[in-house]
């Protein structure tokens, strides 16, 4: 555990001291946050499109088994292929299976948060299987060899002197870091790629159950290459990505392009239903959908903390929290940063030693949940896991102790009393200018960064009485 | 994992049995725009497609179709009279095609026989139809079938799109429940302007993947019959 302690407050640490990062950070999300202000004042009765939201999603997570068998089956009837993966690993075999079967040799891939989440790209290239980011943020960081630091943004922390530096060496010449130039370059590289591959892997926004359709949001038109050149497509779906029917997936196209970027529509919205058609003259003649559950199963269990399913990955909460302001994607460690994966990783992962941290790294202030498209309660949540967390024994000796002590003086008056009259005398040696600026161990913790009031010579308790005479 | 061992697995996490008929679907009472009057709304789609980064116009005969491509294109259409510079649906309209015959320049029909690599290199220009409009976003609704190849909107660096006035929809609610009425083809794509992406210091650029300009001409539908 203290491992793990010394690995967050590296990370930490080295966010904190990122000066760009942090600047990077703080535009983009202002950027997107003032986006999405306006499109949603512009579209107007926006609480009502979000209650909408909730309750469509809330109903699908409620009948999730009845709409994955009906997804299932019209994939099949389609004549694509299902299949199941209950953890990360089996996910990546699935995927490897396929390229095997089929001597697979370049693979392109569009931007999907899943194969993220199951570190798709490491686990090929460990294999020597040669797979291409096709996302131009996804492309920047996996020549970085970095993981996302905004769920829509992913490079967000680069600027355009590290890009052309990385761009560079597959140039094979200096670059210009003029934003065109960078672009025109990715563009034509990656078009080479696009014509080239034998599978394209990409994610699903959501799949919708009636028609076994992938709904794929994107702004580059990389989706549509990935899904429509290589001549087979694999999909990579967490199990909740789901709609009921086209009639759902209109109000979520509403709220999701808003609440992601601040457009009315992203640039490319694709509903794909593959394999191609008999007589169609593009697209994939071979479909695989891989459905992910890796602990999705334990949140569905526990109703509590079953609204996390709703999320629709818009990153809304990540551009108004003032913890990821400050830190940045990196600091969380997890694939999924900010607020939703503060809630999410820990329960995915099934490991409070090593992601117990995320729950705290929040202010608690709700800008999260007032932001969400489909109102999940995201600091309720992030409470609750704190609770989970303290009830699964994982947390550190000092803070048990004080969580005992808190209990043993707070939970008796006089004792209290006295503790707070030996504490305003305890307290002098650490005060300077009204203000207690250091101490000892665990409160020097606090001190190290910040001053604390001092404990004043009349507590509350005992003025109280002169003020219930004043009310009365 | 099996399927039918997975769907039970989350109907006992669900703590209940699969459900057997559909559950009753959720409720959607969503204020929308009033209906507008078709000039409100072709001038409100124009806006929006303008404001995605598209050209368009509204025209009423083939000379002002040529007119505006040529306005559009400009000295573009020198490198358009090699085959296959410019690429379209099999099944455009024929206000379509008769203003390409008239403007002096081939469409090469998409098919599968043509090389990828070829057209990627070459084509300058696609051409589609488009089987709506959606006026709230600014969007074109198109709808893949054996004769409209979906590379035609997404290799060439320039895409052109016919839309007849009646094709406009108000809001993509509407579309979608036109949609339902449908069996879903392969691909039905909504495009809003052109390729772009922020992924550089939020900064704005056009055309990383897909098209860098697009265009639409919004024309009367009865233009194609008189065409026949």
């Amino acid at each position: 555990m203290h491992k793990a302690k010394r690995v967050v407050q590296a990370r930490l640490s080295k966010s904190l001291q990122d000066h760009y990062l942090r600047q990077a950070t703080r535009r983009g999300t202002d950027t997107l946050r003032h986006n999405k202000e306006k499109a949603t004042l512009d579209f107007g009765n926006w609480e009502k499109w979000r209650t909408a939201g909730e309750a469509i999603r809330t109903h699908v997570i409620a009948n999730l088994d009845y709409y994955l068998k009906q997804l299932i089956e019209q994939v099949h009837n389609n004549g694509g292929h299902v299949e199941i993966a209950s953890t990360p690993a089996e996910a990546v075999e699935l995927v490897r299976t396929i390229i095997k079967q089929h001597h697979a040799q370049l693979i392109i891939k569009s931007k999907s948060m899943v194969s993220e989440e199951i570190h798709l790209n490491q686990a090929l290239q460990t294999i020597g299987q040669k797979i291409v980011e096709t996302d131009l943020g996804e492309f920047i960081i996996q020549l970085a060899g970095e993981p996302p630091s905004h769920i829509i943004a992913p490079a967000l922390h680069k600027n355009r002197d590290q890009i052309a530096r990385l761009f560079e060496p597959l140039a094979g010449h200096p670059l210009s870091s003029a934003t065109p130039a960078l672009t025109s370059f990715a563009r034509e590289k990656l078009r080479q790629t696009f014509l080239a591959a034998d599978i394209g892997i990409t994610g699903c926004n959501f799949a919708i159950a009636n028609t076994g359709s992938i709904v794929l949001v994107t702004n580059e038109g990389n989706g549509r290459m990935v899904s429509t050149l290589p001549p087979i497509q694999i999909t990579l779906m967490g199990m909740e990505r789901i709609l009921p029917s086209f009639r759902e997936l209109g109000v979520m196209l509403n709220l999701l392009g808003r609440s992601a970027t601040g457009q009315r529509l992203t640039s490319y919205t694709s509903i794909l239903t593959p394999p191609r058609q008999k007589e169609d003259q593009d697209g994939p003649r071979e479909f695989h959908l891989i459905i992910l559950d890796h602990n999705r199963s334990r949140m569905l269990a526990n109703p509590e903390l079953r609204p996390a399913l709703r999320c629709i990955r818009c990153g809304a909460c990540f551009n108004v929290c003032p913890v990821y302001r400050q830190i940045g994607g990196h600091a969380y460690g997890s694939v999924y940063a900010g607020p939703i994966g503060a809630v999410i990783t820990p329960i995915l992962e099934d490991d409070w030693n090593n992601w117990g941290h995320l729950p705290y790294f929040s202010s608690l202030c709700g800008a999260c949940s007032e932001a969400c498209p489909v109102k999940i309660p995201l600091h309720g949540l992030l409470i609750k896991l704190r609770e989970l967390k303290v009830a699964s024994g994982c947390t550190e000796l000092a803070e048990r102790q004080v969580m005992k002590g808190y209990q043993h003086y707070f939970s008796h008056a006089r004792r209290l009393r006295r503790a707070l009259k030996w504490s305003y005398y305890a307290q002098r040696p650490f005060i300077r200018r009204g203000r207690i600026v250091s101490g000892p161990p665990p409160l020097s913790a606090w001190t190290k960064c910040r001053t604390l009031a001092p404990v004043a010579k009349t507590s509350f308790m005992e003025l109280w009485p002169m003020f219930e005479s004043e009310i009365e | 994992m099996d399927e039918s061992t997975f769907i039970q697995a989350l109907a006992s996490r669900l703590a209940r049995p699969t459900p057997v008929h559909p559950p009753t679907a959720v409720n959607i009472d969503l204020p929308l725009v009033p209906p507008a009057t078709p000039d409100a709304m072709i001038a409100a789609f124009l806006g929006n497609w303008q404001t995605a980064g598209g050209k368009g116009a509204v025209v009423r005969s083939i000379s002002e179709a040529t007119l505006h491509l040529k306005t559009w294109l400009g000295s573009e259409l020198n490198n358009l009279a090699a085959e296959p510079a410019i690429i379209g649906w099999g099944d455009l309209s024929n206000f379509a095609k008769a203003t390409f015959t008239n403007l002096g320049y081939p469409i090469t029909p998409y098919s599968k026989n043509l090389d990828l690599a070829e057209l990627s290199e070459c084509s300058k220009l696609g051409i589609t139809g488009a089987d709506w409009g959606i006026v709230q976003s600014g969007t074109l609704v198109n709808i893949s079938n054996q004769h409209r190849g979906r590379v035609v909107s997404l290799l060439p660096p320039k895409h052109l799109a016919f839309l007849p006035i009646n094709s406009l929809r108000d809001n993509l609610n509407q579309v979608m429940a036109e949609l339902m009425k449908l069996s879903p083809s392969a691909a039905i794509e909504f495009i809003t302007g052109p390729s772009r992406s922020a992924d550089i210091e939020m900064d704005l650029s056009i055309g990383v993947h897909g098209p860098k300009e697009v265009f639409v001409l919004l024309y009367p539908a009865d233009l194609d019959e008189l065409l026949l």
